[in-house]
Parts: C-alpha cells; sequence; structure tokens
C-alpha cells in the first residue's frame, strides 16, 4: 500500500479532479482549451500518418499529382524486406546503434547517479554542465567529434600514437564507425539521465532504508527490494524515450559518416531520407518508416509490459 | 565519520571526473577554433592556444551568412516558444484542471504523439508543407517545432497543475474572483516553474533541429544554424578552422542562455518529469 502510493505520484497517468459544482460548471471550458491544440494535433499528426500510410501502397517521385500515384500495393514493402541489402543493413545498424547507446546510459546513468546520490554542494552548477551536451545541436556535436576522432590529425590519434599506439580509422573505418557514434551518444546523453536518474532516487523516501536497516538487510538486497522496484517509473521513463530516440538516429550519423564506410554506419532514417530526398521515391522511403514505425511501436510497448509499475495500474 | 568522509571525497571526485568528460570537448573545440590553421593540425596538439586569433570567426562572417542564419534561429526559436507555451498551458489547463468527459482519450492521444517518431513524418509534412506554399519560409518550421514540442511540454506541465490544490480556486472563486481571474492570478502563477521550463525546452528543440529545416527550407536566406552549418560540412575543402568556428559559433548562444536560465530548465525537467 505504502508502495503503490509513492509510486502513483511518478507516472503517466492522468491525475484525478474532484468533481465539486464549481468544477462541474467549468467543465465546458475545457473544450475550448483543448480544442486547439487536438485541432493541432490531427492536421499536423494524424493526417500525416494516414497520409504517409496510402503514399507507403504507391510509387511516386512527388512531382506527378498525387491523384495519378501508380498503385504498387505491398510491393515497396516486400521489396525493403527481400532485395534492399542497404535497408537490413541499415536495420541491423540501427538496432545495435540504439542497443548499444541505450543500454550504456541506462547502466552508467544509474551507475553514477547511485554512486552520487547524497546532497552535493553546487549541485545547480554541475546539473546545468551535464546537460550541455544535450542542448546543443546535433550538427555542432558531430563537426566536434569528427574533428577529435579524425584519423590524421584528432586529437585521440594523437594521444594513442604518443603512447606508441597505431592510430585508429574510428569514424571512417567500417569495424569502428558505428561503435564511434554509439560513444557520442553516450556523451550526449550520458549527463542527462545521470541526473534524472538522481532526481528518482532522491524521490524514494528514506524510511524505506531505514526499515530494511532495521531488518538486517544488505546494501544489494536495499538496491534489489527497494531502489530498483521503486525507480521503475523513472526507469520506464529512461529507456522508452532514449530508445524511441536512438531508433530515430539521424542528423549525428548525416553529418559524421553519412552511413560510410560501405554503409556500416548507416541508419534507416539516414538510408529513408536518401531514399526521399535524394532519389524521389516516396513511395519506397515511406513504406520504410512504416516498418520502422512499426517495430518501435512494438519495442515500446514490449517495453511498458515489462516495466511498468505493476501495484499500479488504470 | 571515516567513512563518511571518504564516501564524500569519491563523490565529489566522480562528480569532477564525469564534468571533465563532458566538458573536455567543448573546451577542445573552443580552444582549437581560436589556433591558426596549421596549429589545429598540429601532430603534436596544444593545450592552450600559442598565439589566440579570431581569423576563423572572422573567416565564418565574410565566408557565410552566419548573422542571417542566427536571427533565422532566433526569430523561429522565439516564434515556436511562444506558441508552444500558449498551446500546451491551455491543453494542460484543460486537461488537468477540468473534469469533462473524454478527458482520458484526449491524454492518451497526446502521449502517442509524444511517442510516435517524429521523423517518420518527414515526407507527408514535407508534401503538405509544399502543397500549403509554405515550403522556404520561417512559418513552416514554426509549425513543425510546435508540433514536436507541444506533446512533451503537456506532458511536463501535468505535474505542476495537479500539485495546485482546487481549494485554491474555490476559494478564490468564493471571494468573488472571476473565473479568468481565478486562472491567471491563481493557477497560473503557481505552474509558472513549469511553464518556464516548457518554454526553454520549446526553444531549444527548435534551436537545433536540422532535419525538417534541412529540407523545408531552400534558399539561404532563409536558414536556420543548424542549417548553415550544414553548407559549411558540405564544402568541398575541409576548413577545419572555420568548421570549428562555425560548431562553436552555433553552440555559444545557447550555452549561454543556458548557463543564465538552465536551472529552471532542469529543476523544472525534474519536478514534472520524475518527481511528481
Amino acid at each position: 500500500m505504502l508502495m503503490s502510493s509513492h509510486a502513483s505520484k511518478t507516472a503517466w497517468w492522468l491525475p484525478e479532479i474532484p468533481k465539486s459544482a464549481l468544477m462541474r460548471r467549468r467543465m465546458l471550458w475545457a473544450y475550448v482549451f483543448v480544442s486547439a491544440p487536438i485541432f493541432a494535433l490531427l492536421v499536423f499528426l494524424l493526417g500525416p500518418i494516414l497520409f504517409s500510410g496510402w503514399v507507403s501502397l504507391h510509387r511516386w517521385d512527388m512531382l506527378s499529382p498525387v491523384s495519378d500515384m501508380p498503385w504498387r500495393g505491398l510491393s515497396n514493402y516486400s521489396y525493403l524486406l527481400t532485395k534492399d541489402p542497404v535497408f537490413l543493413k541499415s536495420l541491423g545498424n540501427t538496432f545495435l546503434f540504439a542497443i548499444g547507446g541505450v543500454g550504456a546510459n541506462t547502466v552508467l546513468g544509474l551507475g553514477f547517479a547511485l554512486l552520487l546520490n547524497s546532497r552535493i554542494r553546487g549541485r545547480t552548477i554541475w546539473r546545468v554542465l551535464y546537460f550541455m551536451p544535450v542542448i546543443t545541436a546535433p550538427l555542432a556535436l558531430a563537426v566536434m567529434f569528427s574533428f577529435i576522432f579524425n584519423r590524421n590529425y584528432g586529437v585521440v590519434n594523437n594521444v594513442i600514437t604518443a603512447f606508441g599506439l597505431p592510430r585508429q580509422p574510428f569514424l571512417s573505418g567500417p569495424s569502428q564507425a558505428l561503435m564511434t557514434l554509439v560513444f557520442i551518444a553516450i556523451y550526449q546523453y550520458v549527463g542527462y539521465y545521470i541526473v534524472i536518474f538522481l532526481a528518482g532516487l532522491q524521490g524514494i523516501p528514506q524510511d524505506y532504508y531505514d526499515a530494511a536497516q532495521v531488518d538486517g538487510a544488505g546494501k544489494w538486497q536495499e538496491f534489489r527490494f527497494i531502489t530498483l522496484p521503486l525507480l521503475r517509473p523513472v526507469m520506464l521513463f529512461v529507456v522508452v524515450t532514449n530508445t524511441i530516440g536512438a531508433l530515430q538516429v539521424f542528423d549525428l550519423v548525416f553529418a559524421t559518416t553519412g552511413g560510410a564506410p560501405a554503409n556500416s554506419s548507416m541508419t534507416v532514417v539516414l538510408h529513408m531520407y536518401n531514399t526521399a530526398f535524394k532519389f524521389s521515391r516516396m513511395g519506397r522511403a515511406s513504406a520504410m518508416a512504416f516498418i520502422l514505425f512499426a517495430i518501435i511501436m512494438l519495442i515500446t510497448i514490449a517495453q511498458v509490459r515489462l516495466l511498468r509499475d505493476r501495484t499500479y495500474q488504470d | 565519520m571515516n567513512e563518511g568522509k571518504r564516501g564524500r571525497a569519491v563523490r565529489y571526485l566522480l562528480v569532477i571526473l564525469v564534468m571533465f568528460f563532458i566538458i573536455a570537448p567543448f573546451y577542445w573545440i573552443y580552444s582549437s577554433s581560436l589556433k591558426v590553421s596549421t596549429e589545429i593540425v598540429a601532430q603534436s596538439p596544444t593545450l592552450f592556444p600559442e598565439s589566440i586569433t579570431f581569423g576563423h570567426y572572422a573567416n565564418l562572417l565574410s565566408s557565410s551568412d552566419y548573422p542571417i542564419y542566427l536571427t533565422n534561429s532566433a526569430i523561429v526559436s522565439f516564434a515556436t516558444m511562444v506558441i508552444t507555451v500558449v498551446l500546451s498551458t491551455s491543453a494542460a489547463y484543460g486537461l488537468y484542471r477540468l473534469p469533462f468527459p473524454g478527458r482520458k482519450t484526449i491524454y492518451r492521444l497526446i502521449l502517442l504523439a509524444y511517442i510516435f517518431p517524429g521523423s517518420l513524418l518527414l515526407i507527408p509534412l514535407y508534401v503538405m508543407l509544399s502543397r500549403l506554399n509554405l515550403l522556404d519560409t520561417q512559418l513552416a518550421l514554426v509549425i513543425i517545432n510546435v508540433t514536436f514540442a507541444a506533446p512533451f511540454s503537456v506532458w511536463l506541465l501535468k505535474a505542476f497543475f495537479a500539485s495546485i490544490p482546487f481549494e485554491l480556486e474555490e476559494a478564490a472563486s468564493l471571494d468573488g474572483a472571476s473565473w479568468l481571474q481565478t486562472l491567471l492570478l491563481v493557477v497560473l502563477p503557481l505552474a509558472s516553474p513549469g511553464v518556464a521550463s516548457v518554454a526553454i525546452f520549446a526553444f531549444i528543440t527548435s534551436w537545433t533541429e536540422y532535419m525538417f529545416a534541412s529540407v523545408l527550407i531552400i534558399s539561404d536566406a532563409n536558414r536556420t544554424l543548424p542549417v548553415g552549418l550544414a553548407g559549411i560540412i558540405g564544402q568541398y575543402v575541409i576548413d577545419w578552422g572555420l568548421l570549428l568556428a562555425g560548431a562553436g559559433a552555433t553552440t555559444l548562444p545557447i550555452i549561454l542562455l543556458f548557463v543564465l536560465i538552465g536551472r529552471f530548465f532542469v529543476n523544472g525537467l525534474l519536478e514534472g518529469g520524475v518527481k511528481a
């Protein structure tokens, strides 16, 4: 009971509103407030999604009128899944990028948060500093790390060779490009997740730990039976939003490797972008978008099922 | 006691370690952007510039329309911020303070919009905006940025609106305050930390957005900073001094802004997203 009252405060659920006479009198106004955002949502999200689904069943170069698009049925989908090696390669790369980035950021974020979990001086300052990579345009980060990891005069290679080790290609090496991108993604978000996890940890009442200590629980047991269960909503937030973002990685790859060398760092959204805006194959690109959407949807649902707080459901 | 002291020392050391990891690349970029070209690509890197030069920044100003990009980014981001704040606060007030039928459905729709992959809308929105003759306009970018910033903003505001006691509104009403007065003078001021973080969030989202800007903007005069930077990246001859100055100058305004008001955003995000 105690557990659930804490968990209920931290959630994706809608807060209750007391049904007083005053509130009921104002009820109709709600539609006035909600109508503009809902209108925007329908026009700029739902409409485009449906349109995109329709286009994915056609062949379209964007120049001919929409009414003249030749119908192709599901052939765009079957082409992508059976005959487009670049798409399959990009799908694999995107998964690796997401698994590496989300895994590392969750573990490192939670790990550092646990180590830092207490009142520390200058909290405001270092919290803001930890956010710096998050607020930097991915394009600027791309320039930064293309320079830092440059094969010939990047500072990392200069340090490596100073120790007598061979130069590494990093972003320009087929076997290293994707891993280097994962590293940049970790750099981009790890501070942000440390701060998020820390806030989650500080929301857990100290009483639970005190009670556990009275009962003779060890550190591991405290982590396993108090910290982890109560962090579930935060964990869910971190894993779900990070995964959705990672599966759509674009800017960073576009501006560092462009998918090269030999498509070893090609990602789904970059391939979609090229297919649509370089090669004007709107139907095929839309099909890619829908395949990725289906994948993201399935993964998100699985994550929510696995991580949601079972003590509190609506 | 001893254990506690050592523990604290370790914690400070960790904070500094992570801080070093995060700041070092920024330091490297900014210090390198002040070096002369030969020093930038030297085999033995220098920790401090041997002689400070602003030549690359001067070059950036003369070879690109950086001031125009900066102005465009500022206009688009500011407009996005204002519209996002108005839309999301009004939606949040409706959703979290007024009981109406269909509330749950709309809330779920907004959550769905938040987790819906934005990049997948690139093609249909491009087609739609070109049909509306909005290609190559700043309005198109504002529409896009608001669409992507608003759902998260509504969600972020939940905790702030939910934490305001309903008794306050009842009391204000009994004291004869009109409903609009209650909203503007009681509810909104109490939710202002949330509104501030939404404003900063919308501004940053807009400032760093590249993908949509790269396809929706065609002429040089309408480019935002990230698109302008991409133009420098795409040049045949790689001029690292110019590139670093470009990346540095793109980032500097938002870092300055964040140093000034970032704590409102960080605190708001934590209050709204995790704690409450």
